[in-house]
């Protein structure tokens, strides 16, 4: 039984946590620019995603190590400090996205710029955190979060042609815009595949004290999880191909999104949006702030866990105390949170090799899974979508900068 | 996908970006989408589908937008 509470609960976690601020973002662009065309690379980014945290999720069951603690010991500490950085660096610029996208929320909701809310949102982050009752938090935005299943509604809503979403599960070539199409396109495999999923999926099946047993829960979960939160994803980006490309209308602003809701769901919709994106961005910011201090702690062998009070794991406390009162600084410089979010997702993308590879060693080496390595399929899906991300990412960025967008 | 299109399409789009004629009908292409985000706000207000105040941050917004549209034709045609 606590079994199926446990599915339950990560499919809840899964569901209501995979969309936040890239996601969302990344999704309602590529609707509004190509339609319906982009849809293959979310499929690619959850198929990725639903495999890393499976590994991550096992490799903690069965050898008791978190990944950065891991990767420590396999790798020595100077490899570790590649990843290390490139992951802190990439989840800081996530998490002032996500910091950003709970203050455009409040800024819909009451009309105040969203800077002047960012030093309002850091400290209501810190404050959940430093209570150190985030077990609670967590599985309350994760149960709140189901609100984002409303973009699926959206989409029944605006009778969206399931023969256009099947036709673009494979990839294809765009017909105009190639730089932003592909810019996009990584920009969706970034946000889909943030390291902070699996990173903290890892913590967290060590603080629950994961064993062999739980090798199918976490399978379902992984799977299921990421795969329904994957499909709310596919609704966005269809609510966006049906109100805003049918329209001529590009993202260039977060003001424009609430749209896409409201017009098939009238003043419900354009409140289920704001609830959506900052309830989704609150959860994420929590999640990423939290994993930043997991990996430092964990690859330096500080004290750390969420259920510690702040005194006892001083050094940890204070990693996530300085992010996000960090980020916090990045959006109420008044930093385009739009731009921020979509370029952190990119640079994501493009980071997806350094944070994956270590990973796929890890999870082929049968002194830490013994007799559970990975599936060749595994390997190949991942690596090859984690490559092609990158490599397209290193042509896209640049043409991106270039084309002044 | 394979490795061939993708990377054709790539360096194609390498040549092609950038180009004024390209970075005209980029500035045309924003110029119609804020003027249909304009309709479309305007539209859902009547409907009472967003609330005001809403309604006018994105108008703002438009007006800003079409604003820089405008001025960045001006230099590109001079």
């Amino acid at each position: 039984m606590s079994k199926l509470l446990e599915i339950a609960l990560g499919l809840v976690t899964g569901i209501g946590g995979f969309l936040e601020a890239g996601s969302l973002a990344t999704s309602a662009q590529a609707g509004a620019a190509f339609g319906f065309q982009l849809i293959w690379a979310i499929v690619l980014g959850t198929i990725c995603i639903a495999f890393l945290v499976e590994m991550a999720g096992r490799l903690a069951a069965v050898s008791k190590h978190t990944l950065p603690d891991a990767m420590r010991e396999r790798f020595g500490v100077r490899f570790f400090t590649v990843p290390l950085v490139a992951v802190v660096l990439v989840s800081f610029l996530v998490l002032a996205s996500e910091i950003g996208g709970v203050s455009l929320a409040l800024q819909l909701a009451t009309g105040i710029r969203f800077q002047w809310w960012a030093p309002v949102v850091a400290v209501a982050v810190w404050l959940l955190l430093w209570a150190h009752n985030f077990s609670l938090v967590e599985k309350g935005v994760s149960l709140l979060g189901l609100v984002t299943l409303v973009f699926i509604v959206g989409a029944f809503k605006l009778h969206t042609p399931l023969n256009e979403i099947g036709t673009h599960l494979l990839p294809s070539l765009p017909h105009q815009d190639g730089a932003r199409y592909w810019f996009t396109a990584v920009s969706i495999i970034g946000a889909s595949v943030s390291p902070y999923l699996f990173y903290f999926y890892s913590a967290g099946a060590i603080e629950d004290h994961w064993d062999e047993s739980y090798l199918g829960v976490n399978r379902l979960t992984a799977g299921l999880g990421m795969g329904f939160g994957g499909s709310i994803a596919v609704a966005v980006l269809a609510c966006a191909a049906m109100v805003f490309h049918s329209r001529g209308i590009q993202i260039d602003r977060y003001e424009q999104i609430p749209l896409l809701l409201a017009e098939p769901l009238g003043h419900w919709g354009f409140i289920l949006f704001v609830a959506s994106l900052g309830i989704a961005c609150l959860g994420a910011a929590l999640e990423i702030a939290l994993q930043i201090a997991y990996l430092i702690a964990q690859g330096f062998g500080w004290k750390w866990g969420e259920n510690l009070k702040p005194r006892d794991a001083a050094r940890f406390s204070l990693i996530y105390t300085v992010m996000v009162f960090l980020a916090g600084l990045v959006i109420f410089t008044g930093i385009d949170p739009l731009k921020l979010t979509i370029f952190s997702m990119a640079l994501t993308a493009l980071s997806l090799p350094v944070t994956v590879v270590p990973l796929l060693i890890l999870m082929n080496d049968p002194l830490y899974l013994g007799d559970n390595g990975n599936h060749w399929i595994a390997n190949a899906a991942v690596l090859f979508i984690s490559l092609l991300a990158c490599i397209v990412a290193i042509v896209a960025i640049p043409l991106q900068l270039m084309g002044g967008s | 996908m394979r490795p061939v299109p993708l990377l054709a399409s790539l360096v194609l789009l390498a040549a092609c970006s950038g180009s004024p004629s390209e970075q005209a009908r980029k500035l045309h292409q924003t110029r119609q989408s804020w003027e249909a985000t304009a309709r479309l706000t305007t539209e859902l207000l009547r409907r009472g589908a967003v609330p005001a105040e809403y309604a006018r941050q994105t108008l703002d917004a438009a007006g800003q937008e079409l604003e820089k549209t405008r001025q960045k034709a001006e230099q590109l045609s001079q």
